[in-house]
């Protein structure tokens, strides 16, 4: 990883002093942080540990050019952590020429995308591979290779992605919490006989009109490629004379996937629904439908505060069973305390119960204030509860966890 | 119909304040607004000082880009540069005169736009006592008004007018606005709550004529007087027409705002 960084900044040099012209701004700003966590009970596997700490870097380079209507941003990122080699790497976030002209827009590089609009689960976002290994909410996500044009038009927003070159996912390693029982090793296999140099495609359309005189959003749309998702095949060793299972091959199929979007904004309510279809080239996976559906409803200074508090409540459903997804029929309730004050703090917790298993459910708190003008702290908290083996969380029964971190901002 | 209008202007002269107040009141208003038309677009350069009752200072740095839409209220874009963690947030704000504001954050660590719940009007902004719909653009359409009566205010005379929102939604039953009478500058507004308690004073000075028409305000102070909190806004950089295009405001390129 450390080499592809080293081969990516030479690369971003070469680009930028071809393209940037003489008239430009450039701004530099860095983010580094520090982060403990605790797991309250011992590990489930050897030679985990209870305690991780990990520090990372984040610096952001932004070149300028606003006469031209055009910009280049470098993102690089990298996290060390003491207790958990895998988790030590290295990424480029964001390495991405954008330039802009009326209604159209053209970006090129690597960078990331979001599609989405409901909070408990993030169905339809396709385009970037998460991070797993760096956040435990799925909310870290690699740098992805793209070319992404977007066109303004009176029916609404167009976009097109060309995809070249796919992300594996990142796994804890050996030492790592948040893990299965068998290690997910390097060595991906894919469907796609180009493998990780497959090109995949994406189609989007968005559009914001008026039903009944509140905001409606809508959206959808198309993605054809490398699954970001992994199958995982184990790998069978003899020991002795008795097959041993010894770690898992993720393996990448192709899929298409059509997805939409829909957000109803009606006074204090946010109505959202994210609908999923997926279907893989490979008939030994199971094609599948997915949904979440819910809403935010906003409280405006409940209990003469100043605060907003949003009731959150969201219903997953997933046509697979659950040695496939956590998230066949589930519901999340959550609270968000946004306190408005100088400090901007917010907390953020929800619970998801399973409900076709009462003994399967997750727990999570994010709270985050300002210390200092240049410095946050953040306070998550993760724990789940998973008592019959068929549970995909029972692998994850003992890493309830604490985490504390730092950051700083320059 | 007439019989009709004629109880109506009785009941109305019967209650106070009677209906010559109402037009003369409407009539400062749109002038106000008249005056002020024309602009196109412009960008601030901001910077925001929150003080708590103790005297405790906290800082906020943003550039705030509008857009005049001639027959809706305007739209607004506003660039957070600090505090440095909230950098390169964006929130757009398309106002309107006859149903609620459209409001979208933009969170550049998630790449994330996000709708803001349209009720959300009287909610602090960015934590100062600034709420959301005090950015929001002046369109008389948001107010029932009553012309109160004309009073010195410091070097000037002023109108006094009765501001009373229209949507329900408003933190606020009613505003009292001085207004100079020779440009209708509001150079003070008082805010009354939902208990119709005096909620915060806004004063505005360091007044500048831009294109010989346009008066800007570079110094805006509100004070709480409930919480004991204050806000000085002050703009250091006002420009007009740097070519802004309406599709600069939009949620699709909000992701590029900087």
């Amino acid at each position: 990883m450390m080499k592809g960084l080293q081969i990516f900044s030479a690369a971003i040099l070469a680009t930028t002093s071809a393209i940037v012209p003489s008239a430009y701004a450039i701004d530099v700003s860095l983010n580094v942080g520090v982060e403990g966590r605790h797991f309250f009970e011992d590990a489930a596997y050897s030679q985990q540990t209870s305690n991780q700490l990990s520090t990372f870097i984040k610096p952001e380079f932004v070149w300028d050019d606003a006469d031209n209507s055009q910009r280049v941003s470098f993102v690089p990122y990298y996290r060390y952590d003491a207790a958990n080699d895998e988790r030590s790497h290295g990424d480029i976030r964001e390495l991405m020429w954008m330039h802009w002209q009326g209604p159209w827009e053209i970006r090129a590089g690597i960078g990331k995308v979001f599609w989405g609009v409901t909070e408990s689960l993030h169905l339809v976002d396709v385009i970037n591979q998460t991070d797993s290994v760096d956040a435990a909410d799925g909310d870290e996500k690699l740098g992805q290779p793209m070319v992404h044009g977007i066109w303004l038009s009176d029916s609404g927003t167009f976009e097109a992605f060309v995809l070249p070159g796919f992300r594996e996912r990142t796994f804890a390693g050996e030492e790592g919490r948040l893990r299965a029982p068998y290690v997910v090793n390097d060595d991906a296999i894919y469907q796609a006989n180009a493998e990780q140099r497959h090109t995949d495609l994406a189609l989007r359309w968005g559009r914001s009109i008026e039903l009944m005189e509140y905001p409606l959003d809508l959206s959808v749309s198309l993605f054809r490629g490398t699954s970001r998702d992994p199958a995982y095949l184990p790998d069978i060793e003899l020991i002795g004379a008795t097959p041993v299972v010894t770690a898992l091959t993720p393996y990448y199929a192709i899929q298409n996937q059509a997805a939409a979007t829909v957000q109803y904004s009606l006074e204090g309510w946010l109505l959202k629904t994210e609908l999923l279809r997926r279907e893989y080239h490979d008939p030994t996976l199971e094609d599948y439908s997915a949904a979440v559906s819910g809403f935010e409803y906003t409280l405006v200074g409940p209990f003469d505060s100043s605060m907003d508090l949003g009731l959150l409540l969201e219903y997953q459903y997933d046509e697979r069973d659950v040695s496939l997804t956590t998230s066949q029929n589930d519901i999340f309730a959550g609270m968000r305390f946004a306190f408005n004050d100088a400090a901007s703090s917010e907390v953020l917790a929800g619970v998801t119960q399973d409900l076709d298993n009462a003994g399967s459910w997750s727990f999570f708190l994010e709270a985050s204030t300002r210390l200092r003008s240049n410095m946050t702290i953040d306070v998550n908290a993760f724990l789940l509860g998973a008592d019959t083996q068929d549970d995909l969380l029972y692998t994850l029964r003992r890493d309830d966890f604490v985490e504390v971190a730092l950051n700083f901002y320059y | 119909m007439k019989l009709l209008v004629t109880v109506l202007t009785g009941l109305c002269l019967l209650a106070q304040p009677s209906i010559a107040d109402e037009a003369r009141g409407l009539e400062i208003a749109t002038d106000r607004k008249a005056r002020d038309t024309g602009w196109g677009d412009s960008e601030a350069h901001m910077t925001m000082i929150l003080r708590n009752a103790q005297g405790e200072e906290s800082i906020r740095k943003m550039r705030f880009q509008s857009f005049e839409i001639n027959d809706d209220g305007d739209k607004g874009l506003t660039i957070f540069d600090e505090p440095k963690d909230v950098k390169g947030t964006a929130f757009l704000n398309f106002s309107h005169v006859d149903k609620s504001d459209d409001q979208w954050l933009y969170l550049p660590a998630l790449k994330r736009v996000k709708r803001i719940s349209s009720r959300n009007k009287s909610g602090p902004f960015m934590g100062s006592e600034f709420a959301y719909e005090d950015m929001s653009s002046y369109e008389p359409e948001k107010y029932k008004f009553n012309y109160l009566r004309d009073e010195p205010c410091g070097e000037w005379t002023c109108h006094v007018l009765e501001s009373i929102p229209v949507d329900e939604n408003s933190g606020y039953t009613k505003q009292i606005t001085w207004l100079d009478t020779e440009h209708l500058r509001p150079v003070k507004t008082e805010y009354y709550d939902r208990k119709d308690a005096l909620l915060k004073t806004l004063e505005m000075s360091e007044w500048h004529v831009y294109s010989d028409r346009y008066w800007r305000a570079a110094i805006l102070d509100m004070q709480n007087h409930q919480n004991g909190k204050s806000t000085r806004l002050i703009t250091s950089e006002l420009n007009f027409n740097i070519g802004l295009k309406e599709d600069d405001f939009s949620q699709a390129t909000l992701q590029r705002a900087r």
